[in-house]
């Protein structure tokens, strides 16, 4: 049996942008810190989650012989977006379609389940955090003082499926919140602000804020995404990030 | 006015229709068989939600609408989309109505019975079941895993296990029974075991602050399947809950962001009341059917504006669950509920 994790990247092996702050995770935390991919929760050779009077425990251990155990877990970066079920295709759609919704439903209950700092922690509409319709998300961000995109649908026309004013101009400037610091551009002080109070009360401390300049040149929300480019906030973001997770692991 | 979204012919959709006709409470249907006679146009500007729904030849501003009961199926399996080619208009059209309609049920200032973003918890009963431990209830004893062996020992410590799946799909509660040659399959996909809990089980519905509890009489394993698991029907009877239950099911409720729920509970012999699920739309008609509680009525009131609004907002998705043990000890000292 292989050691056990106990500081763990939940990533697809495509995701730069998580590949990229751990190893400047490794860097700050002198313990392990592990990426693990859906690919190798799919092909574990033990996945179990118990649910007692006692508490929850949760055994995975990989195939590559390493253990995640959520009583030596000592914090969570997770972004996955979706299990792997690439192995249940050839069964047909019927069963890929019941596998793909077990797989899901298995790591929301245990990430869900962990103790330790998860960032970001699942919820039922997207394993990798809070997931806002467009329209949601301005009405809810306007209520923090962040001024919006307007958003319009309509089975009238086509517009694109963010509902935007397709007249506002297309230059953007990405902000990146991470466990209550604001990083990116062309941003002020008090945005930065608004945006981790949204980042707050999505209960997403990882989030990412796209931002289109009004016909005035203000920024104004356009949309947001729990799995932000974590590299626009540079090294200070991993410092704020490596701090978020030790701060209440065990 | 309320608003009625699904299948007219469908039951729960029908009562709630006849229960509002009865009280005079003005519904309109937006019918899902119907779509390409429906038009929807939303918009949210500086904080302001507006927009217009148009059926057939009639039309209203969303905000004519107090209360809206969605009831809808998934439109891509509607006979009049699902044989559509991709690109046909009849299919871009029911796509592009369910998604306004589903933007817009998030963000209307109206009693919404329920908002998707509060159905989701449903999707996980390993989830769902941790939520439900803040609100004081048991949950039955539960292991999904991976591993043979260890469903063996799991099944040596109680009088019974059952299977069901972890997510609401295939969703069927059946007995494990002895050495079955299909539990080396779990190597592939882990699959949730529960014991069995000895009792008898209670469907609570909750509206609002309102609360209807139905006892049901089967010898199945699932009820729902009795007649296939037994030989014969489920009988139901309606049931008093003790003031704390009910506080307990009404604060679960709306701290889940719904305003309509139906919690599966077995009265263990052991005492515990065990939840084992929690519905976010409910398939009712079944248990008015059956005990004449007046739940399509008290759900058409309730879409009109009757009782307090207690679902809470949860943006996201995510049921925030710090302060429930608060919420629902709060309600119990306030006695029971109206």
């Amino acid at each position: 049996m292989g050691a056990s994790v106990e500081w763990l990247i939940l990533c697809h092996s495509t995701d730069a942008a998580a590949l990229w702050a751990a190893r400047g995770l490794q860097r700050r935390l002198d313990e392990r810190v592990e990426v693990v991919t859906p690919e190798l929760l799919a092909f574990a050779t033990l996945s179990e989650h118990q649910i007692s009077p006692d508490g929850q425990l949760v055994h995975i251990q990989l195939a590559d012989g390493r253990l995640i155990r959520s009583e030596r877990l000592r914090g969570v970066v997770n972004r996955i977006v979706s299990p792997w079920v690439g192995h249940w295709l050839s069964n047909g759609p019927g069963d890929a379609e019941y596998v793909m919704a077990e797989a899901v439903a298995f790591h929301l209950g245990w990430l869900s389940a962990l103790t330790v700092p998860v960032l970001n922690p699942p919820s039922p509409s997207s394993l990798a955090g809070a997931f806002l319709r467009p329209g949601e998300l301005r009405l809810l961000a306007f209520q923090m003082g962040i001024a919006c995109v307007p958003f319009t649908r309509s089975t009238r026309d086509d517009r694109g499926p963010d509902g935007s004013d397709a007249s506002w101009p297309l230059r953007a400037a990405n902000a990146v919140v991470v466990a209550g610091r604001a990083f990116g551009v062309q941003t002020t002080p008090s945005l930065n602000d608004r945006c981790v109070r949204l980042s707050e009360a999505l209960q997403t401390p990882l989030l990412g804020l796209t931002f289109r300049p009004d016909p005035a040149g203000e920024p104004s929300l356009e949309c947001a995404t729990p799995l932000p480019d974590l590299r626009v906030g540079g090294e200070a973001l991993i410092d704020v990030l490596a701090g978020a997770l030790a701060e209440g692991a065990p | 006015m309320i608003l009625l979204c699904g299948i007219p012919s469908e039951s729960p959709l029908a009562m709630v229709a006849q229960a509002a006709a009865a009280r005079g409470i003005e519904a309109v249907t937006l019918n899902q068989r119907q779509t390409l006679c429906t038009d929807l146009t939303l918009r949210i500007d500086h904080g302001h939600v507006t927009g217009w729904l148009e059926i057939e030849d009639r039309g209203w501003p969303l905000d004519a609408f107090e209360g809206i009961y969605v009831r809808m199926m998934d439109h891509r399996e509607l006979p009049e989309i699902r044989d559509e080619p991709v690109n046909a208009r009849a299919r871009q059209h029911a796509d592009r109505l369910h998604d306004t309609l589903c933007e817009w049920l998030e963000v209307s200032p109206a009693r919404v019975v329920n908002r998707m973003s509060a159905m989701g918890s449903n999707s996980s009963k390993t989830y769902q079941a941790g939520l439900v431990r803040h609100f004081g209830f048991d949950t039955p004893e539960t292991l999904v895993t991976s591993n043979p062996a260890h469903v063996e020992e799991f099944r040596a410590r109680f009088d019974g296990v059952i299977y069901k799946s972890i997510s609401g799909v295939r969703s069927i509660v059946a007995p494990l029974q002895e050495r079955d040659p299909r539990l080396q399959r779990i190597r592939w996909c882990p699959v949730q075991f529960q014991e069995r809990v000895r009792g008898f089980d209670v469907r609570v519905h909750v509206i609002g602050q309102d609360a209807f509890a139905t006892r049901v009489h089967s010898g199945a394993t699932d009820y729902r399947y009795a007649t296939d698991q037994t030989g014969s029907a489920a009988s139901l009877e309606p049931f008093e809950l003790s003031d704390e239950i009910q506080a307990r099911c009404v604060a679960m409720t709306g701290e889940m962001g719904l305003a309509f729920s139906g919690i599966d509970l077995r009265f263990a012999d052991d005492g515990r009341v065990v939840c084992f699920e929690v519905n976010p739309s409910p398939g009712f008609s079944y248990y008015e059917a059956n005990t004449e509680q007046p739940i399509a009525e008290t759900l058409a009131a309730y879409l009109a504006g009757a009782g307090p609004e207690l679902a809470v907002r949860i943006p996201g998705g995510r049921t925030d669950t710090s302060s429930a043990l608060e919420h629902w000890s709060a309600a119990t000292a306030a006695g029971p509920m109206a």
